[in-house]
């Protein structure tokens, strides 16, 4: 670099020049537009989110509902009255509930778009930042108090009114927090006063949206459940069974520790289970005796039978049950009669087992990802408390059960594994969607070859919100 | 930020434009901004892009032939531009043209080496050199014709 260089590079590099004070109005107005374009695609982007969240629970209910009270003649006639009236007066209600949610959010959403108004930055208010310049008394400070278009910046990204991000931004930023303490002495009286404030207003929301260590959060979870088996020997119910849909709810409480990390804990309702196929279950009015297909006297109908999670005790004496597959197919002795044999293929043949648990987990979540939305990596374990082990038919899973499940732990551990994407709808409330696995990780229960080697697990989608306290 | 606006534009209606630009698109990614660094640099590195984004298509490319390095910076010239304000040293700067006024800011004020300013604005390295020497060749000029009003005046 030669003389001339050094020269003119020595005498301009650090030569500001002050804008002139309109330009500030016209950026301004440029900004504001851009808050309110911004304002207009996050609610759109937050309305398709929920319109997704929507479709999706009410695709997964419906998907659960499919499985689980599909009418089957006989039995359903019987049963679809009590099964369907209860249903049919809360719609109004829910409806008018979801209508208030949906307001209260849309409420909420509209105060917290607010754009920057140009009250809050004018020209005149800028004199007293400008004013940071001519202070050069105190070195060592920091780079944008000696800036007055850097200070600019920082006390307006410390904004809560700019964007939603801001105060996020602040709490994660304790550089702009210190600039408040650092204002020169000799600053015009009303200007320091003016950014001392905005400053502590911007913190303070900083603290209530960004630093709230709880928070709560309510799901509910379709998910699909089977069970593991960990056995060398071929496992003799393996053709008979099948996964089956269940779901699962709940309450989570959140704690933050820092930025990336946060503990969970809470209590759940987790239903598990499984379908055992090929097993015909009928009542017979007459009680008239019955015969095996090649002519054998069948004097007692079996009452009970082993599955690999666990052993089914039917509690209905009323009903009759056969295993298909061992072609034990049951009908009147003298004359085969088809409409037996058209009623044993109308029950659908099988049994679903369902397990009841009440789940006490503590998970650790790591944020590893923070544009926008957050997504989180989660793992952790629970214990399992059994409430309930009942069987149903298929047709009549929400009425009284037609057998118990036998040998089954009161108490078990599971681990879970997954992710977890948090939208924020307001500073305060998120919809999370959580894609996860878990598996018990000791052996459901105590019967020897069969429950002793089995371990249920679930493959599940949480979806809830959840609210920072 | 107003100052490097100056520097990279040729008039102040471009360098307002400049610095509106720069704002917004300062505030649009401060998000982006990780803080383990200089917030001035950052923003700096901001609004020189969006000059060089309004400028580049402007440069015309000067043969390796037209290259003149120019005479020494003699005592006298030095005397007149320590004579002048920096708001006029400016104004000397500004008045180059597109394709010198780029080069020249981004060697001389910025730092950037030739063969980075040859990537930076799409031309070649010899193009770079050529339109700093010229740059340098034209402020000497108006140096030398400032340098004649002030021995007048003494």
């Amino acid at each position: 670099m030669d003389r001339l260089e050094k020269d003119i590079q020595k005498r301009l590099d650090n030569y500001e020049v002050e804008p002139p004070a309109e330009l500030w109005s016209s950026i301004e107005n440029r900004l504001d537009e851009k808050a309110y374009a911004r304002a207009g695609i996050r609610r759109k982007r937050m309305t398709a989110v929920a319109a997704a969240a929507l479709l999706f629970l009410l695709s997964a209910s419906a998907l659960l509902l499919n499985q689980l009270g599909v009418p089957v003649e006989p039995i359903a006639q019987e049963t679809t009255p009590t099964t369907s009236q209860p249903a049919a007066p809360e719609a109004p209600d829910s409806q008018s509930s979801s209508t208030e949610a949906t307001a209260a959010v849309s409420s909420t959403d509209t105060q917290r778009e607010l754009p920057i108004t140009t009250s809050t930055f004018t020209p005149q208010k800028s004199q007293a930042l400008v004013a940071l310049k001519e202070n050069k008394e105190q070195p060592g400070t920091l780079d944008f108090r000696e800036q007055p278009m850097i200070a600019d910046v920082a006390i307006r990204s410390a904004l809560p009114s700019f964007s939603a991000e801001t105060a996020s931004l602040v709490a994660e930023n304790h550089e702009l927090a210190a600039a408040q303490i650092q204002l020169p002495g000799n600053l015009e009286a009303a200007g320091k006063e003016e950014i001392s404030n905005r400053m502590d207003f911007a913190l303070a929301n900083a603290d209530q949206a960004g630093n709230s260590s709880f928070s709560l959060a309510t799901f509910f979870a379709p998910q699909q459940s089977y069970r593991y088996q960990n056995r060398n020997t071929p496992n003799p119910m393996q053709a008979l069974e099948s996964e089956i849909m269940t779901f699962a709810a709940g309450l989570h409480v959140n704690y933050k520790v820092n930025n990336r990390w946060e503990i969970q804990s809470g209590l759940g309702y987790n239903r598990m289970g499984q379908r055992v196929n090929d097993i015909a279950t009928f009542s017979h009015p007459s009680m008239m005796a019955l015969y095996s297909k090649d002519g054998a006297s069948i004097n007692e109908h079996p009452q009970s039978m082993s599955t690999s999670m666990g052993g089914i005790v039917f509690t209905d004496q009323s009903l009759y049950f056969a295993d298909i597959s061992s072609s034990r197919i049951i009908t009147l002795k003298g004359s085969y009669d088809e409409s037996i044999v058209n009623l044993l293929n109308k029950t659908g043949t099988g049994l679903i087992q369902h397990f009841e648990y009440l789940e006490m987990p503590v998970n650790a979540r790591y944020k590893f990802w923070q544009k926008g939305f957050d997504i989180y990596a989660k793992a952790g374990l629970s214990a399992n408390y059994l409430l309930s082990a009942n069987v149903f038919l298929p047709e009549q899973i929400q009425s009284t059960p037609i057998g118990t499940v036998v040998g089954i732990n009161k108490l078990n551990f599971s681990g879970m594994a997954g992710l977890a994407i948090s939208y924020p709808v307001t500073n305060r409330v998120s919809l999370n969607l959580e894609p996860t696995a878990s598996m018990f990780l000791t052996p459901m229960g105590n019967v020897r070859n069969l429950t002793r080697e089995t371990h249920p697990y679930s493959w599940s989608v949480l979806m809830g919100v959840s609210y920072s306290l | 930020m107003y100052g490097v606006c100056m520097r990279y534009a040729g008039n102040s209606f471009d360098a307002q434009d400049l610095l509106q630009d720069g704002f917004v698109k300062v505030f649009d990614n401060l998000k982006s901004f990780k803080w383990d660094g200089s917030l001035e640099g950052w923003m700096k590195r901001i609004f020189v892009n969006i000059a060089l984004d309004k400028y580049r298509s402007r440069i015309t490319t000067l043969s390796v032939d037209e290259m003149n390095e120019g005479e020494d910076f003699t005592d006298k010239e030095a005397t007149a531009l320590d004579a002048m304000s920096e708001k006029e040293i400016l104004a000397l700067v500004r008045q180059l043209p597109d394709q010198y006024r780029l080069v020249f800011n981004l060697y001389v004020m910025d730092g950037h080496s030739h063969n980075e300013i040859a990537k930076i604005l799409d031309i070649g390295v010899s193009t770079s050199r050529s339109n700093l020497a010229r740059a340098k060749t034209i402020l000497k000029e108006k140096i030398d014709y400032q340098s004649q009003w002030i021995e007048k005046a003494i």
